[in-house]
């Protein structure tokens, strides 16, 4: 008893001679506590932005905005406009027959009337072609005067792209420029309201969609069809069709669609190479069912010992455009994870291990405490089967915002590296020990990418990864906590 | 009449040309923590000298070494000042930093700890010629250092339950609940703890 007052004594003697010495470090503690305050500060501004951006999402999820997997995802969706009095009287078999129409997009400077009962309506860009080949459903002049196709307007210069945006399914995309486009509409306060439904953005023209006008008597269309794309030599020029002389409609006050960077894919199916960096944060938790495993002085170094590290992933990767800002993704990659391990702990006593099931019974104290340092790199190597869908809500001409989610399956290849066994405490080699082949995860990035020019871009995306097992067996007395953040600086190049 | 006018203030009057330091030298507790919560960084910086030593102290009896103990006190620190809106000055401050720095420290550890299992495992069979007699120690000159050195090298259930119990005044009842364990296995944890530590002292130094 005597010994055990002393030991306590002995203790705060030395806790209060210990208080004296002390080295003030208030630099040091200052740039902490500024780095703390930003951290504070970040995460205010990441949560706010989080809620902010999930609520838009909603917002724009519940207005209908068209994202995901619809067949016509990225057709803009149409808005009313009205176009008064084009009419001045109403056709009177406006129900009775099919009033559709098309409207071609031919060559520049390509002007041609519609017929010869429309003399006013004028095609200069464009042509509209009655799908009854050309019978006259329009005869009154009233229409005529109102609708005309502008050629050569200012408003023609807005609506051009450099390439073709060609997609074999689903039509071609447009750039920023359309949303400058106009369109004139003809006062006439004797005539009848028609109301034109345009494309609302015009994010895409795609050939067969429809514009449509419609008599503010109920039940009166007329639909005009775009059935042609015009291409000329110097390459191709997208225009819109509609266009009244009189009064202009400014599209860009329209709601619009998403913008479409002139950089962005313009074939539905893309393939790359992608080559990222990528640093990797992993944590070791105690399995508390599994202490008897595990030595009782390496548990106290271990979980403080890993530290992430630095890795080059490689891959090869296929995106499917599935919305104007959409994408599918799956492909292949080599990743991999290197740790570092750094093991620096006191042994003062051995186990003792049951034969039967190899548990650690209890210990007995070694004659000399031993220190412990260990320290090597242990990689991880795997093959990953990447599924997710991206959406890129916003974009300049270079720079993309990129969110990304989605699933991968993990196959392990092999680990390299040396660590300390859990039960013995000797070296062993990673490669002798045991782990399940596969792993499964989810996934999701945040981040931007800033295209050189349609082929190659550079991109920093902070990622979460959420594994749904580890790679290690059962007997292993440690779980990692199954999530990993990692830091990618992507570099991705097209193939097409 | 020399006087100054009235409604001229000297600003030394109101410590304006008075460093800071000594300004806050000169202050009470209340208005330390008034100006720190105002922001003031040379508020900071006074409580941070005035109670670094002590609180590194107090996590050196729960960290492995003196860098860790060093990177707890700076941890338990930035709490203290992201915290100090919620000071309500019914203790003293230096009270309520010691709680944070301990409370800190342990739950630094209680991941390793982990619902009781760093405990249970920490049961290490001592024999009975392990006890020593710790009078002998008393005669050699072991310093301070030397002590904590020794303490760091106890497995980490035992110098907690050591360290929260001699040296920070708890309970086995509060221990037990800080841990997540019975107040019998603190309890025997710390009789293990010093015996063990009287041997390694021991063994060491005599």
């Amino acid at each position: 008893m005597q010994g055990k007052d002393n030991i306590e004594n002995l203790l705060r003697k030395s806790a209060d001679n210990l208080a004296n010495e002390f080295q003030d470090d208030w630099a040091v503690f200052d740039k902490k506590l500024a780095q703390a305050k930003s951290l504070k500060r970040l995460k205010r501004i990441t949560a706010g932005s989080a809620v902010a951006a999930a609520l838009v999402f909603l917002f724009m999820a519940f207005n209908g905005y068209q994202m995901f997997w619809e067949k016509d995802a990225y057709i803009p969706r149409t808005q009313d406009v009205v176009f008064e009095n084009l009419f001045e009287d109403e056709p009177s078999d406006f129900n009775s027959k099919s009033q559709n129409r098309s409207i071609g997009i031919n060559k520049p400077h390509e002007s041609e009337e519609l017929n010869n009962s429309s003399p006013n309506l004028i095609l200069p860009n464009t042509s509209i072609e009655n799908n009854e080949k050309k019978e006259a459903i329009y005869n009154s002049e009233p229409l005529n005067k109102g609708v005309e196709i502008a050629q050569n307007s200012e408003e023609n210069q807005f609506i051009r792209s450099s390439s073709p945006l060609e997609d074999e399914n689903q039509g071609p995309l447009v750039s920023q420029a359309e949303k400058g486009a106009k369109i004139n509409r003809e006062l006439n306060p004797k005539e009848d309201l028609i109301f034109l439904k345009t494309n609302r953005g015009f994010g895409q023209i795609k050939s067969g969609s429809t514009l449509e006008t419609k008599s503010n008597n109920a039940g009166k269309y007329l639909n005009f069809q775009v059935t042609n794309i015009g291409n000329s030599s110097g390459g191709s020029e997208i225009l819109l069709p509609l266009k009244s002389p009189i009064e202009q409609i400014d599209f860009s006050k329209i709601k619009t669609g998403p913008y479409i960077s002139p950089l962005q894919a313009k074939n539905a199916w893309s393939y790359s190479i992608n080559m990222y960096p990528n640093y990797t944060f992993r944590k070791f938790e105690l399995d508390e069912d599994k202490g008897n495993l595990l030595h009782a002085d390496f548990a106290d170094a271990v979980q403080a010992a890993e530290s992430g590290g630095l890795s080059l992933n490689l891959g090869f990767e296929v995106n499917r455009r599935i919305g104007a800002v959409t994408y599918f993704n799956t492909g292949i990659e080599y990743i991999s994870y290197k740790t570092e391990v750094l093991y620096n702990f006191t042994n003062f006593r051995d186990p003792i291990i049951n034969k039967h099931n190899g548990f650690i019974d209890g210990y007995t104290l070694k004659s000399e405490a031993e220190k412990v340092n260990f320290s090597d790199k242990n990689i991880y190597h795997y093959v990953n089967l990447p599924f997710s869908i991206s959406y890129q809500p916003w974009a300049s001409d270079h720079v993309r915002l990129n969110i990304e989610a989605g699933a991968s399956f993990l196959y392990f290849m092999a680990a390299n590296g040396q660590t300390l066994d859990y039960k013995t405490l000797d070296i062993v080699d990673l490669s002798e020990r045991d782990f399940r082949n596969s792993m499964g995860s989810f996934s999701m990035k945040i981040g931007a990418n800033y295209y050189v020019n349609e082929r190659i871009n550079i991109g920093f995306e902070p990622t979460l990864m959420y594994f749904t097992n580890t790679i290690y067996e059962d007997d292993y007395p440690f779980y990692v906590i199954p999530y990993s953040v990692g830091l990618n600086f992507n570099l991705q190049v097209k193939l097409n | 009449m020399n006087s100054k006018p009235e409604h001229i203030i000297n600003l030394e009057d109101i410590g304006a040309f008075v460093q800071p330091k000594e300004f806050l030298l000169n202050n009470s507790e209340h208005e330390l923590v008034a100006a720190c919560k105002a922001g003031k960084k040379v508020a900071q910086k006074r409580i941070y000298e005035l109670f670094a030593g002590k609180m590194l102290n107090v996590c050196r009896r729960y960290a492995k070494d003196s860098e860790h103990a060093r990177d707890l006190m700076h941890d338990g620190f930035i709490k203290v000042f992201l915290n100090i809106e919620k000071f309500r000055e019914q203790s003293s401050l230096q009270t309520w930093i010691t709680r944070i720095m301990i409370n800190n420290s342990i739950s630094a550890i209680k991941k390793e700890v982990r619902k009781g299992i760093k405990v249970k495992i920490e049961d290490v069979q001592l024999k009975e010629d392990d006890v020593v007699d710790f009078e002998l120690i008393e005669k050699q000159p072991i310093t301070a250092r030397q002590v904590f050195e020794k303490l760091n090298e106890l497995p980490l259930g035992y110098k907690t339950v050591l360290s929260l119990y001699v040296l920070d005044g708890f309970t086995h009842r509060e221990i037990g609940e800080q841990l997540g364990v019975t107040e019998g296995t603190s309890k025997s944890q710390l009789a293990k703890a010093k015996k063990l530590l009287a041997k390694i002292l021991t063994e060491a130094y005599l």
